[in-house]
């Protein structure tokens, strides 16, 4: 520069400050304009975007559930919605207070919304949702003086049938922060929270659309920028049968526990009843946090579906399974037998009851079935050894999960003596496969697996995957295969004819019926109260078309009280297969 | 001394005569785009033509102002100080509130910021008191000295409240006096006084205020509140990317979401619609006009037209960084308009004031070194 013009050295270094102060302020603004439009470049972009795009949300109605006979499980109503336009707002001062009163809103509460969104005045402000009519017909009675506020329907989720089959179907909620982040859900949609409203969120819920418009800084609309359509979200039908669910759900009154009724040909579940229950239509209104915290904190823990996340010791309804190993494996034979007098001793130090304490005399297997006799199995499952038992239990398909289309299934645990090493750090004991043998100990199992393991006899070594979806749309579910092994034809004849004599001569006298009811009862020791109560059963013995299992917690004895809901819920199931047959042949010319 | 010498305007300096020509066509540019938005149709033109107007006559106070004798002006300074301090303490009872603080005053259709023409006025007469002090200040009694004159405008303004001008007025003394050659140990005296003051002035700042300031060191806190014009012009900024969206374009000013876009914030108007690109070209320009200026101080003829160039070459440069500065989010909000870009009459006339002044001193030492 000029500065060689200047001799005096102090005052040539105050210069090159004065030029070192304009240069450096002016590298800040490069470089900070460098930053903002060149690093940061796509995020102030979309900031921008986002600004003046309003989206207004086209919601996919979400899809209908149906019974397998085409009855609504699941619907959405239109709901009202109150919102307030700002802009149209002429004296808030005035129209407030008229709102807050007629919807019960605090005025603070509404004034606090409208402010929060103070640069967006032409913008709708929710400010109460699910109005019932009376609330809708006050605020059209008095629109004159609410000018700026405006009603709206939005689509609610409904349950008709209220608590039946509620852990099938599961519920629904608003979507959450996290669910936000992958944009494909607006604030204030609906979203599956359990049951195969979960499970099949996907196809339920279609694909959102939305009308999105250019707007300025105070929300005003400037330009239409096109509308993208919503897809409606496809209907289920389920396997679930409504009238034989409602009428399983009324067998079980005030007791907890399950019952599952199925299909063993194809796993298609017919009932699946879980108790205690509870209506899914609260969660579609207003729930308010203290209902919320009593359902949640309920001891019977409502939300809790049993016959897939209940884990419990299968007690005699296991005993099948040692008795087929027995078998297969030629340790035992028909004609072999075991004596019970009512306790038996093992070593010197060891004894073990049989339930029923004057005991069984001389039996075989068939009987020893039959009478659930326990002293029996004791000393089949000495004989077997508990690794053979186990590896058996996996055939039937305990502990793995049976894979039904709901979520939160438990798979429980198939133990055996390295298990037991590895985990306690000691020896399985004998006394271990003892208990093993009749479905106490270490084995915990869910109802549904207990079951699948009845339909892997049935269908004579093969089980399918329990479903309760029926079709996804037009589109039908194939069965699926879960567990297939061999089983020798005489011992599949004795078992069945054991399970039939169970029911017609023995322990599961209660569930003996015209439709030729065969199966297990079991009475399952619970360390933490009374006995639970069990009945594992399937109709008509020489064809089985249906299987059911019911599971009574604290129930007592399973022959007394499990085996006759058994034998209501195969009942149930024939009258009405009767009366659809019935009917079907009046319809028709 | 003659009032106006005979000069052919063929002295004037062409550098910076061009960079204010360029400026002032981008400014009438970018003032159009600005203001075209849908909300002041009808008005679409008004901004502009009312600019045009401005930048007409400004220049004819340019071309005026270069030839008249800057020692004239110098001459009017104490009285102009005087009427200024008179001024800032009338404000104080009159003149129309804006933003919550008291900073116009209104003369028929001409509104301006006495905060303004202080600025013009205290280096004026900083010029005067140290040209004719001259081995005076550079001791206790004429630090003192100093430390009143300057600090006596730059209270008033203060207890607008007007922090912005108020801070902008300190790199300006302090060069004026760095350049007269003031020693060092009076220069850190005088800045000591005016420090050791400030305390004081926090006492009487007002709620608003503290909330601008607070609202600057984290806008994100409060995004709908004292924070938004300052989020907006930077999303405005950032989303202008490397070639800026356009004239008429830009999304952020076209639909208002930056407040006073034509005015304090017309520089996201840039940021936005012509990009780094525009933006960066827009810089070299004062950046030209600023190199040109401290040129022509160090080739002053005497030492009374280097402190007085020293003085205006200041007050551009702290404009144009503040303003810049608080669009890009580097700065609080003070309300700076942008020299030669920035829509209004009274911005104008005084950037072009202050330039004419400098050629006026470019044009003495032409003939000075002739």
């Amino acid at each position: 520069m000029a500065l060689e013009r200047v001799h005096d050295k102090e005052q040539k270094r105050r210069f090159k400050l004065l030029i070192a102060f304009a240069s450096v302020l002016f590298i800040i603004i490069i470089l900070r304009l460098f930053y903002l439009q060149l690093i940061f470049y796509s995020k102030y972009k979309s900031l921008a975007q986002s600004n003046s795009t309003r989206v207004v949300p086209k919601r996919a109605a979400r899809g209908i559930i149906f019974d397998r006979f085409g009855e609504k499980l699941a619907d959405s109503v239109p709901s009202y919605t109150v919102s307030v336009i700002p802009a149209d707002l002429k004296d808030s001062d005035k129209v407030v207070p008229v709102l807050a009163k007629i919807i019960g809103v605090p005025e603070e509460e509404i004034n606090e919304k409208i402010e929060d969104q103070k640069y967006k005045v032409f913008e709708a402000i929710k400010i109460k949702g699910d109005l019932d009519a009376r609330v809708i017909s006050i605020i059209e009675e008095n629109k004159p003086e609410l000018p700026g506020v405006i009603i709206h329907t939005e689509a609610k989720r409904n349950y008709p049938n209220k608590d039946t089959a509620a852990h099938v179907l599961g519920y629904v909620g608003e979507v959450g922060l996290k669910d936000l982040d992958n944009g494909k859900y607006f604030i204030g949609d609906t979203i599956g929270r359990a049951g195969v409203e979960r499970k099949f969120d996907n196809v339920l819920r279609g694909v959102n659309g939305a009308a999105k418009i250019r707007v300025n800084a105070s929300g005003k609309e400037i330009k239409d920028l096109g509308e993208e359509a919503y897809v409606k979200g496809t209907d289920l039908v389920l396997t679930i049968d409504l009238k034989l669910q409602k009428a399983c759900e009324e067998l079980f009154k005030n007791r907890r526990g399950v019952i599952v009724v199925m299909n063993p040909g194809d796993g298609e579940i017919y009932a699946l009843v879980s108790k205690p229950s509870f209506d899914p239509n609260v969660f579609c209104g207003q729930l308010n946090a203290k209902e919320w915290n009593r359902m949640l904190s309920d001891p019977n823990r409502i939300f809790l579906n049993r016959a897939v996340s209940g884990l419990y010791s299968p007690g005699s309804v296991f005993k099948i399974v040692p008795a087929v190993v027995a078998l297969e494996k030629n340790k035992l034979s028909a004609k072999d037998v075991f004596v019970c007098r009512g306790t038996y001793h093992y070593g010197k130090d060891w004894s073990y009851d049989c339930w029923k304490s004057e005991g069984h005399g001389v039996l075989s297997m068939e009987d020893a079935i039959a009478q659930s006799c326990d002293i029996y199995f004791y000393q089949l499952g000495l004989t077997v050894s508990a690794d053979k038992i186990s590896e058996y239990a996996k055939l039937f398909g305990y502990g793995d999960p049976t894979g039904i289309d709901l979520d939160g299934e438990k798979q429980g645990l198939v133990p055996t003596p390295a298990w037991k090493k590895d985990k306690y750090g000691i020896y399985w004991f004998p006394g271990n496969t003892i208990q093993y043998a009749i479905g106490q100990g270490y084995i915990t199992s869910n109802p549904l697996q207990i079951l699948s393991s009845y339909n892997v006899i049935i269908n004579n070594g093969t089980s399918y995957t329990p479903h309760v979806v029926k079709a996804i749309g037009d589109k039908k579910i194939e069965k699926k295969i879960l567990k297939s092994f061999t089983i020798g034809g005489k011992t599949l004849e004795l078992i069945k004819k054991a399970l039939w004599k169970a029911v017609n001569s023995g322990t599961g006298a209660r569930a003996k019926s015209n439709y030729s009811i065969a199966g297990k009862t079991a009475t399952v020791e619970n360390p933490h109260g009374p006995s639970h109560a069990a009945f594992a059963g399937y109709a008509p013995a020489a064809s089985p078309e249906v299987s059911v299992l019911v599971f009574i917690e604290g129930g007592g004895a399973g022959g007394e009280n499990a085996a006759p809901l058994g034998k209501a819920a195969i009942e149930t199931y024939f009258k009405l297969k009767k009366e659809r047959y019935a009917s079907n042949r009046k319809t028709e010319p | 001394m003659p009032l106006i010498e005979k000069q052919s305007l063929k002295s004037l300096n062409k550098a910076i005569l061009a960079v204010i020509g360029l400026l002032s066509i981008i400014s009438l540019v970018m003032i159009y785009s600005a203001t075209s938005s849908s909300d002041l149709t009808g008005l679409r033109y008004n901004f502009f033509l009312k600019q045009l107007m401005w930048v007409t006559v400004s220049f004819f106070i340019l071309f005026f102002v270069s030839q008249i004798n800057y020692e004239v002006w110098i001459g009017f300074s104490p009285w102009m100080y005087f009427i200024t301090l008179g001024m800032l303490l009338l404000l104080l009872f009159v003149g129309k509130s804006k933003f919550g603080s008291v900073r116009w005053f209104h003369l028929g259709p001409f509104a301006f910021q006495p905060s303004e023409f202080a600025k013009v006025v205290l280096v004026l007469m900083l010029t005067k008191f140290i040209s004719e002090n001259k081995g005076k200040i550079d001791i206790a009694e004429g630090m003192f000295k100093t430390f009143v004159l300057v600090g006596a405008p730059m209270f008033l303004i203060l207890i607008q409240p007007d922090l912005g001008t108020t801070l902008i007025f300190i790199p300006i003394v302090f060069f004026m006096l760095f350049i007269s050659g003031m020693k060092k140990r009076y220069l850190i005296g005088t800045f000591s006084l005016l420090a050791a003051v400030t305390p004081l002035f926090w006492l009487v700042m007002r709620d608003y205020q503290k909330k601008r300031i607070l609202s600057f060191i984290n806008p994100e806190a409060d995004p709908l509140g004292s924070g938004y014009s300052l989020i907006q012009s930077k999303i405005a900024i950032g989303s202008g990317g490397l070639f800026g969206k356009g004239l008429l374009s830009g999304t952020q000013s076209q639909l208002n979401f930056i407040p006073e876009h034509h005015t304090d914030f017309i520089f996201s108007v840039i940021g936005e619609e012509l990009g780094f690109i525009g933006a960066v070209f827009i810089i070299f320009l004062y950046y030209m006009l600023i190199m040109e200026g401290i040129k022509i101080t160090i080739y002053a003829k005497d030492r009374t037209s280097t402190i007085l160039a020293t003085g205006i070459i200041v007050i551009f440069i702290t404009q144009v960084f503040v303003n810049i500065g608080m669009t890009l989010g580097l700065l609080p909000i003070v309300g700076v308009p942008l020299p030669f870009m920035s829509y209004g009459g009274s911005s104008l006339i005084f950037s072009m004031f202050l330039a004419g002044i400098l050629l006026n001193i470019h044009m003495s030492l032409k003939k000075f070194s002739s």
